[in-house]
């Protein structure tokens, strides 16, 4: 019997290490400052187990049920602790609050553990032998517990499932010890389902722990992710719902499948339809692929090049069915060339000339990205472009970020070209903004290809009215010297979000 | 349980775990501490290279020095004596590289400095060599400008002060409001009284301050600040403001490596009252705050300067004697002596290493040189950081000066990794002393100081870190210390007339238009002789 007990000692004392060190890893990766973390984690830890201890006094009969109560508890809570910060990290008013009230309450049951059982114990060992014992034991196992968790546990297993696996053991030796002591309890079948239940429980955290974690980055998006990787570049995410999907880059909206035909019709038709017969189009970003789909219904069209930088993107919207189905394999059409490359740089070395060129860049919500909003990147689109030719470029919202819009407006000018403003209604992004670039005064296209699903030649006219809250305002060019627009941006859209 | 000793251990991955555990057993950052090649210049005080001569070379110019004032002189002797054939002219550097202090070896960033300042208009030759190297270019109107893409980008200085960043490199951001104001005031009236004398000419007819500097006014009453040091000129002017002393002090010894209170007023005031660059077109920005820059800093300019010149250039040969009409190099590939024969010998070398050539008793000397630390600090970049950094980030009251994000001018859209490189002038104490101090140091050590440095400005930059290089400077640049600029400075010797002396020691000043104007100056002097 007392054999059996020592071995608990060793399996609880490593559980006990093992949900301290989760709490202060999950603390310095979701805070960060991994220094603090650990060192508040493993003060407060300590101190509740200190607490725990003190309490075990008040436990006056029965010590054999407390224990085993004890561990059913502490396994059930230490089992779910990384879950549920790990989950809840986003969503609740205080992360530190719960974490901390984690950290007290597996301290302080853990702290009851050892006092109990040497209380237990303490008919069958000389006392001195039993302290000997039971803390060189309770060492041992700390420091097992400390080994395999940076080399194996967290490696192997990942954080959610260490945290499960032992609760699970926790759990067990509860169970365990019920067992061997079944004689001697008094509540059997209570505390037999309780820890057979609380079992239950842990596995299916195990084996969920996957679908877990997709649930919790699924809360962050707002629906179910059926696709993620994180690429060279940046982090591409798909999410499906209620028929349509999405696409995220690094946590901001590309494209809702059920409206991006909005977006992409007028970002290309009302430049692209205007010009006689083109043959040469040039796209600058746009991986997904959607710009060139609407480009493709020009049967004059022979050459289609997509500069985007992300070779991740492409790629997917190459190959993966449900995307080639929304871009109707563009991309893979025998006019389309994909190049992977800077957009700028690119530019910069490029010679061949263009009849349209269709401009579909993230925002410019950095520096790198203001770059290429910057005057001098127009300069040189400019030898991109035909004489006769013209651009369209996706230029934020006039509604939310309305100087920046008009900023992209000067700089444009700024670089030598005509603009025509205009702007489309995109449910997924609210009131969206365009321009169109170009050496001569611009004519409203005459006719447009078939089966366009929002541009008709009659609701064309609404896209050139601005209403006066979307108006000019004078604001100065974007160039590389002075990154206003990224200032502009930043400023609008925290209002908005 | 025994738990706090675990504090210690990374816990993210293996991989972490194992970088940890490497750095906690052998306590280091990767990386090297490189170095000019003093162990070979010592030779020369050694003096046991000078062995008979295999083989005699004979040509009409030899250049000894690599740096900007040796290739300035070889590129103004083809413009200047175009008869002059390709084996006319050679140049014999020490190191393996050329460029001295502007060189770029090993590392995608400078070991030395960054930018160049906008040349002012009458700066005829150095706007040629630039309009050369398509750095001054027209634009789609056809007028003169710089090179868009090399001109510094926005967000360009940020200074670390009161524990965050602010906008520009004067100081605002949380002082004390009598500080405030007196700050204020005083930065206003400083400002306006160097504009003033920016645009101020002696009686002479010449600027009061000049670059190069030796086109600057003569007047007396300008050459007697030189006995002062900055500080105490400023102060006599009556300027007291912490921040502004600070700022001052701060770019003497960001140009010359020199603290404002050792340093000549005259050579201060230059560093202020020097520069008037032209306005450019469709630039809403003062001149005065544009720089030229690049990822390499100016090794580029170094690299242009090379292209240009079609003459032989051989490294890591040393130039063990100088006489009249020859010279011996050591050649250490092949470990032989040569003798040239030349018509002309242009010493492209600062001073201290020109006594020994010139077998000069090593008295007192009245060129001081500065020791300083360049390092540069490869880093993993992301979106966190590109939100904080600008193109020059400097920390207040900082040991050193701050540092260079090298990738600013880059045209990419996503950087994963970049390159800081990090100045520190050694100015703590006397140029000897620190000299000495430097050089026996340890890469751990210089690391020490320069994560305790950088550290407040980038809080996680130890997890960021991938190497950190190295490269302290024994002799970076000659010190314009008071009484320096106007009378020890022309204590120089003429050796021959035939050995011309060509580098920016000779100005007081360490910057790139002095070192490009002395070479230019060399080869105007070879060009009037040899058709004399």
């Amino acid at each position: 019997m007392g054999k059996a007990l020592l071995i608990s000692v060793a399996l609880i004392s490593t559980c006990g290490l093992v949900y301290e060190l989760i709490a202060g890893a999950l603390a310095s990766y979701l805070l960060g400052d991994s220094v603090t973390q650990f060192s508040l984690i493993i003060g407060t830890y300590l101190f509740s187990m200190g607490i725990g201890s003190y309490l075990s006094k008040y436990f006056k009969k029965g010590l054999l049920e407390r224990f085993i109560q004890v561990e059913l508890l502490v396994g059930l809570i230490g089992g779910f602790s990384a879950a549920v910060l790990f989950i809840s990290f986003e969503h609740v008013h205080s992360f530190r609050l719960l974490l901390f009230t984690f950290v007290v309450i597996t301290g302080a049951l853990v702290g009851l553990e050892i006092p109990l059982l040497m209380r237990i114990l303490k008919d069958e060992y000389d006392f001195s032998d039993l302290v000997s014992k039971i803390f060189s034991i309770d060492y041992v196992g700390a420091l097992f517990a400390s080994l395999l968790f940076p080399l194996v546990l967290v490696p192997y297993l990942g954080l959610l499932r260490t945290s499960f696996l032992f609760g699970g053991l926790n759990v067990a030796v509860g169970l365990w010890t019920l067992y061997l002591f079944r004689d001697r309890i008094s509540n059997k079948t209570t505390l037999s389902t309780m820890g057979s239940l609380f079992f239950a429980l842990i596995i299916a955290g195990f084996l969920g722990s996957q679908k877990m974690l997709h649930f919790a980055e699924g809360l962050k998006y707002g629906a179910p992710i059926v696709y993620k990787k994180q690429s060279k570049y940046q982090r591409l995410v798909i999410t499906q719902q209620n028929g349509g999907f999405r696409l995220f880059l690094n946590g901001n909206l590309q494209f809702d499948s059920r409206d991006e035909y909005r977006y992409h019709e007028a970002l290309i038709h009302p430049g692209l339809a205007t010009l006689q017969s083109p043959r040469h189009v040039l796209v600058l970003g746009g991986g997904d692929g959607l710009a060139v789909r609407e480009i493709l219904k020009y049967p004059s069209i022979e050459s289609i090049t997509l500069v985007d930088l992300d070779p991740a993107m492409t790629k997917i919207f190459t190959t993966n069915p449900m995307l080639v189905e929304l871009n109707k394999a563009s991309l893979k059409h025998p006019k389309v060339k994909v190049i992977n490359d800077d957009a700028f740089i690119w530019l910069r070395h490029n010679k061949k000339k263009f009849d349209f060129v269709a401009i579909d860049f993230p925002d410019p919500s950095n520096y790198s990205l203001g770059k290429l909003y910057s005057k001098s990147f127009f300069l040189e689109l400019k030898r991109a472009l035909k004489k006769e030719g013209l651009f369209s470029i996706q230029s934020t919202s006039p509604y939310f970020a309305r100087e920046s819009y008009w900023c992209v407006a000067s700089t444009i000018e700024e670089a030598g070209f005509l603009i025509t403003p205009y702007h489309a209604y995109v449910p997924s992004f609210g009131e969206w903004g365009y321009f169109i670039g170009s050496f001569g005064p611009y004519r409203k296209p005459e006719n447009f290809p078939e089966e366009l699903k929002f541009l008709t030649k009659a609701s064309l006219e609404s896209l050139f009215e601005f209403p006066p809250d979307m108006k000019r305002l004078p604001v100065p060019a974007q160039k590389l010297n002075n990154q206003i627009l990224v200032h502009l941006f930043e400023k609008e859209w925290s209002r908005v979000n | 349980m025994g738990a706090t000793g675990l504090i210690g251990l990374g816990l993210l991955s293996k991989r972490a775990l194992l970088d940890r555990l490497n750095q906690l057993t052998s306590g280091s950052i990767p990386g090297s501490v490189y170095g000019a090649n003093f162990k070979r210049g010592h030779h020369l005080l050694l003096k046991n290279l000078h062995s008979k001569p295999s083989r005699t070379k004979r040509v009409k110019v030899a250049i000894v020095g690599g740096g900007v004032s040796g290739l300035s002189c070889a590129y103004h002797l083809k413009k200047y004596c175009p008869h002059f054939k390709e084996e006319d002219v050679i140049l014999f550097e020490l190191e393996d590289h050329l460029g001295g202090n502007a060189h770029s070896q090993g590392t995608t960033a400078p070991w030395g400095a960054h930018y160049l300042p906008l040349p002012n208009p009458e700066n005829h030759e150095l706007l040629e060599f630039l309009r050369d190297s398509k750095i001054l270019i027209k634009n789609s109107k056809g007028v003169e400008t710089f090179d868009p893409f090399m001109m510094v980008a926005a967000p360009q200085e940020r200074l670390f002060i009161h524990g965050r960043f602010q906008e520009g490199l004067l100081p605002k951001q949380g002082l004390p409001k009598e500080e405030r104001k007196t700050s204020e005031s005083e930065f206003k009236r400083f400002f306006s009284w160097t504009k003033e004398l920016t645009h101020t000419k002696g009686r002479d007819g010449r600027y009061l301050f000049d670059i190069p500097m030796e086109r600057s006014s003569q007047d007396s009453q300008w050459r007697e600040i030189d006995n002062l040091s900055f500080k105490e000129y400023l102060t006599q002017k009556g300027f007291k403001s912490e921040s502004l002393h600070w700022y001052t002090n701060y770019c003497c010894r960001d140009d010359y490596g020199t603290t404002s209170s050792e340093i000549s007023a005259w050579a201060g005031m230059h560093y202020f009252c020097a520069r008037r660059p032209k306005p450019l077109p469709g630039l809403d920005q003062n001149p005065n705050e544009v720089f030229l820059t690049w990822p390499e800093g100016n090794a580029f300019l170094v690299k242009k300067l090379k292209e240009k010149t079609p003459y032989q250039s051989l490294s890591k040969m040393m130039c063990t004697e100088v006489a009249q009409d020859h010279l011996k190099v050591f050649d250490f590939e092949k470990k032989e002596t040569i003798q040239v024969k030349a018509d002309h010998i242009v010493l492209a070398v600062p001073q201290f290493i020109q006594k020994h050539l010139a077998k000069i008793s090593p008295k007192e000397s009245a060129f001081q040189y500065t020791p300083w630390m360049v390092a540069n600090l490869k880093i993993k970049w992301d979106e966190d950081l590109a939100k904080v950094l600008a193109w020059d980030n400097v920390n207040y009251h900082g040991k050193g000066l701050g540092f260079i994000v090298s990738h600013h001018q880059s045209l990419k859209a996503t950087h994963r990794e970049t390159t800081l490189t990090y100045y520190w002038p050694l100015t703590h104490s006397a140029p000897h002393d620190a000299r000495k101090w430097a050089l026996g140091r340890e890469h751990r050590n210089w690391t020490e100081d320069i994560l305790k440095d950088l550290e407040p400005m980038i809080f996680d930059l130890r997890d960021r870190l991938i190497k950190i290089d190295v490269w302290p400077w024994g002799h970076a640049m000659v010190s314009p210390t008071p009484g320096f600029m106007f009378q020890k400075r022309l204590s120089t010797f003429e050796l021959a007339p035939s050995v011309i002396s060509a580098h920016s020691d000779m100005s007081g000043l360490s910057l790139f238009e002095e070192a490009f104007y002395r070479g230019e100056q060399a080869a105007l002097q070879i060009k009037e002789r040899s058709s004399s």
